[in-house]
């Protein structure tokens, strides 16, 4: 209560602005919160304290029970509340209630303060809050009751200043700048008065009458001008902005370094391989370990190898299913059936096909080549008709089985004749004079080509320009003849273009051909001479100009001139019966098969790689080509011949010097032996194997393997016809055909029957001449027959003849070999009879008392001869001592061991 | 002795119908017991030892708990046979053509 004024005045400020704010304390606090710290900070041991917490002087906190609420008419939330939080109660009142309660009084505390206070009514205020355990207000301060009772005004918030006022810009006189001027420049004026004008059309122009006529237009007259667009260069704008598109790509440079190998120098390494010797390897075996270990897995590897030869658990069973397949299709399938028939109705009658030969490129062209089927006097009688109707070569198309597609003129009749393999345009032929016929077809070569070339072709022609020619058949002359003086004397029966892999020179060295091109033919003819011919030029200088060659001929052969053979085998034969005259060979090279070649490769590295094997030497010098093609020194050089008499005869074609003439002459035949009661009439080598020959003449035919001399591998008992022809078949290696003189074909399985055919078919009615087999495609086989009326048959070889059997090549080859083998013991058992034989004669003539006592086995006979030898050397030695030619002291000729 | 006994058990595996030779090879493939010439064994026992390696790495790869315990090998010509152990490998060679049961 001793508050200085001062702070009093102070107090209704704060004190009403926590009035107003819903009597909350807190404001009050804070605002009065210097004041209060300073009270509290004195009074901090008072225990009057917890009256005065938080208040300003004067206001003192108070809790008033319930029971003094109600006695003062202030119950709480009744009749005082917490906006209407303050009532004016009667000094007394509160005195009496102190007086009556005393102690007890709620008021009690503050009883000296109450007491001490002037005025007549105290305001206690309700404290809603109940702030430190208060829940009333007493004030006890005249200042503070009057804030109470009139809280101060709010005064509403000053007013802001003004904003300044707004003047409005005071006008100025304008002052010129000089705009006036750019404004007058740029303003339109009228510089003179505008003008008036009347205009009136005259009215007798609007009289008349217009006109109007039609015009054409024409560019002709002018009348109208046409204004093209152009391009006006004015107008061009010049791109000087393009959109052009960037992309950054990664620069490929290629770059390389080379090391600089300066000093090369080889290294190797070698290793060997470790061994463990002798000792260490029994003190290891000798260990517990290494027995048991073999111990524990004995069993494991018995077991395996013993399945092994139990059962071979890697059959290939597909494979072997395949053995079935053969027995479907009985023999009714197994029947050469007639797939086409050719036959020249002007030309063929009573001709004889001679030989058959197919086109070795071209599909469905076959061959043939036709005789007179006279004998030897029927041909005297008749040489002046010969002259007349030429001999001529039929080419054959499939699609034209009436009209022959090419005739190919001879001066003769030919009998045999031979495509070239590595230009089938050209083909040679031998004539029953002895010459050698070539011609080339390659300017009609589209005519066999193109295989429908004939009478419906007819749309192919415009009418009016139609080549009449085009639908003849052209004759074509040949190109060259061989020369008569130098040739064959007698008809050639065989000829033979030589394989294009190797060729052969005057001296009949084979040397191996680069060119791979057929050039050199073989021919026989029964003047017992196999000629070689070669069809190159000899010459480098070509360029003859002969003009004797007819028209329409081509000029391939033109260098040939008088052609005369390369080499001559001749075929001596010192026994009586004459020379062999052959009718059919066979060399063991065939065309397209160059094994000889790589034989010779491989041989040459092999030598090349040990030097210590010899080197060939050549006999006769290097080899003729310049090119410097090697000598083929494993070529079979033999020829197989089969002759006129039925013999067989195998000879080498490379000259021998002859002791006696000193000339090159062929040395005898190496082998020869009569097989056959005819002439041989075919001899072929199995496709499949490279020395088995089939050779067929007379009645019966023989195979032969090429070196095996003691005998046939296979011989037959004589047909009742004669053989014609024989042929092997391309697939099958087991499987021939025959040809035979009463028009039937004889098909043989050597797998199946060696002793008859399986399959005997009548072709034709007339003695077959010619058999050729040929593989048209995949699936067809074909072959030609050749009659003695000039018919030329074609047969399709069924399926079951042209399908390989599985196992078949292994089990003919197991059946060469084993009668190969047959044949040496058959010639071992000859000797052995030989040598028996001997033996009996000798103890014959023994007990005859003829023959020597004793026969000195080849020992005593050496022993004998160096005895005699011995003895001759003294008989020299004490001859020249005698002589004086020898002096005693000088050594004695050596005597030679007898041992 | 036992060696005898381990020649004695030689002998009949190599006079077992087809069997062309046998060869006892120690761990680092050098051959301690053999019925072939030099050379041929030194081929085998090489070649041999690597590839039983390799085979028993296979089997043990894909399985650790496994491993290898017989290798066969079939050609045309033979059939190798290959006994693996942890320190020898005991190598025999038949040929094939008895294994043609016809």
């Amino acid at each position: 209560m001793s508050k200085p004024a001062s702070r009093a005045s102070q107090k209704p400020a704060t004190s009403s602005t926590s009035r107003l704010s819903n009597g909350s304390a807190k404001p009050r606090d804070t605002s009065a919160q210097k004041p209060n710290k300073h009270n509290s900070n004195k009074k901090s041991n008072n225990p009057f304290d917890e009256y005065t917490i938080d208040c300003p002087p004067g206001l003192y906190r108070l809790f008033l029970s319930s029971g003094t609420q109600s006695n003062l008419n202030i119950r709480s939330d009744e009749d005082i509340t917490q906006e209407d939080n303050f009532r004016s109660i009667p000094k007394q009142a509160i005195l009496d209630d102190i007086y009556n309660k005393q102690a007890l009084s709620d008021f009690s505390p503050l009883r000296k303060q109450i007491e001490e206070y002037p005025e007549d009514e105290i305001t206690l205020v309700y404290d809603y809050e109940f702030q430190h355990d208060k829940n009333f207000y007493i004030c006890l301060n005249i200042g503070l009751k009057e804030l109470i009772h009139n809280p101060p005004i709010v005064l509403p918030p000053e007013p802001q200043k003004e904003p300044p006022k707004y003047q409005p810009p005071e006008s100025k006189p304008w002052v010129s700048q000089g705009s006036e001027k750019e404004i007058d420049e740029h303003s339109f004026k009228d510089k003179r008065p505008l003008l008036k004008f009347n205009v009136k059309i005259a009215k007798e122009s609007l009289k008349r009458n217009a006109h109007f006529i039609d015009i054409e237009s024409d560019d002709k007259k002018n009348l109208n001008i046409s204004i093209q667009p152009f391009e006006d260069s004015s107008f061009q704008t010049k791109m000087i902005e393009t959109e052009i598109a960037i992309q950054a790509a990664p620069m490929l440079l290629d770059s390389s370094a080379q090391t600089i190998w300066r000093y090369p120098k080889n290294a190797a390494t070698q290793s060997e391989p470790r061994f463990l010797d002798k000792k260490e390897c029994e003190k290891i075996l000798g260990q517990e370990d290494i027995k048991s270990f073999i111990n524990q897995s004995i069993p494991e590897l018995e077991s395996a190898l013993q399945q092994n030869i139990l059962f071979n658990a890697f059959e290939n069973d597909w494979e072997l299913l395949g053995d079935e397949m053969s027995s479907i299709g009985g023999p009714g399938d197994m029947h050469l059936k007639e797939y086409q028939s050719f036959s020249d109705i002007h030309n063929s009658k009573n001709k004889v096909v001679t030989c058959v030969q197919w086109h070795p490129e071209l599909k469905g062209i076959v061959a043939m080549s036709l005789a007179e089927n006279f004998n030897f006097y029927d041909r005297m009688d008749n040489i002046s008709k010969s002259v007349i109707t030429p001999s001529m070569i039929l080419i054959w198309s499939f699609f034209d089985p009436i009209q022959p597609k090419l005739f190919l003129e001879a001066p003769d009749d030919v009998f045999s004749f031979a495509f070239s393999h590595s230009d089938p345009n050209i083909i040679a032929g031998g004539c029953i004079n002895g010459q050698v016929v070539l011609w080339d077809i390659s300017p009609w070569e589209e005519r066999i080509k193109n295989p429908r070339g004939d009478h419906r072709d007819k749309d192919l022609f415009i009418p009016g320009f139609e080549d009449e020619t085009y639908f003849q058949t052209p004759r074509i002359r040949y190109c060259a003849l061989s020369s008569l003086e130098h040739g064959h004397s007698s008809p050639i029966t065989d000829i033979f273009w030589l394989p294009d892999h190797f060729e052969i020179d005057r001296m009949g060295f084979p040397t191996e051909s680069k060119d791979h091109k057929n050039c050199q033919l073989m021919t026989a003819a029964t003047d017992n001479q196999i000629l070689f011919w070669d069809t190159r030029s000899k010459s480098a200088n070509t360029k003859k100009k002969d003009s004797d060659l007819p028209m329409n001929v081509p000029d391939t052969f033109k260098h040939l001139g008088n052609w005369r053979p390369l080499l001559k085998v001749s075929l001596p034969c010192s026994d009586p019966g004459g020379d062999f005259a052959p009718t059919k060979f066979s060399i063991a090279e065939k065309q397209g098969d160059k094994s000889t070649i790589e034989l010779e490769d491989k041989l040459e590295i092999e030598k090349k790689e040990d030097p210590n094997k010899g080197q060939f030497v050549a006999g006769h010098g290097k080899p003729t080509s310049g090119k410097g093609s090697r000598l083929l020194q494993h070529l079979n050089t033999r020829i197989s011949v089969g002759t006129e008499d039925g013999q067989y005869v195998y000879v080498d074609w490379l000259p021998q010097k002859d002791a006696d003439t000193s000339k090159l002459t062929t040395s005898k035949a190496e082998w020869y032996q009569s097989i056959l009661d005819g002439p041989i009439v075919a001899m072929k080598r199995s496709p499949f194997f490279k020395d088995i020959i089939l050779i067929a003449g007379g009645t019966g035919f023989n195979i032969w393997r090429e070196k095996v001399f003691s005998g046939a591998l296979l011989q037959t008992k004589s047909f009742s016809k004669r053989i014609c022809d024989a042929e092997w078949s391309p697939t099958r290696p087991g499987v021939f055909f025959i040809a035979k003189s009463d028009g039937t074909v004889d098909i043989w399985d050597l797998l199946d029957r060696t002793h008859v055919p399986i399959l005997t078919q009548s072709i034709s009615i007339n003695k077959l001449t010619y058999l050729s087999c040929k593989i048209v495609a995949s699936n067809q086989q074909l072959i030609a027959l050749g009659d003695s009326m000039g018919t030329l048959h074609i047969m399709e070889v069924p399926w079951s003849l042209r399908r390989v059997v599985s196992g078949e090549y292994q089990a003919v080859k197991a059946y060469f070999a084993r009668e190969t083998e047959r044949r040496d013991y058959v010639k071992q058992r000859w000797d052995f009879r030989e040598e028996e034989k001997r033996e009996i004669e000798r103890q014959n003539a023994l007990k005859a008392g003829l023959g020597p006592p004793h026969i000195p086995t080849e020992d005593e006979i050496t022993f004998r001869l160096k005895g005699e030898y011995n003895e001759y050397l003294q008989f020299e030695a004490a001859i020249l001592r005698e002589l004086g030619l020898r002096d005693d002291d000088d050594d004695q000729p050596a005597a030679i061991a007898v041992n | 002795m036992s060696v005898s006994e381990v020649e004695e058990t030689i002998k009949r595996i190599t006079g077992h119908k087809g069997v062309i030779g046998l060869i006892v090879v120690n761990s680092e493939g050098i051959p301690i017991k053999t019925t072939l010439d030099n050379s041929t064994t030194v081929q085998y026992a090489g070649l041999l030892h690597h590839l039983t390696a390799k085979a028993r790495s296979v089997v043990r790869d894909i399985d650790p708990q496994n491993d290898l315990t017989f290798l066969r090998i079939r050609s045309k010509k033979h059939e190798i046979m290959v006994a693996p152990d942890k320190e020898y490998l005991l190598i025999v060679i038949q040929s094939s053509d008895s294994n043609l049961a016809h």
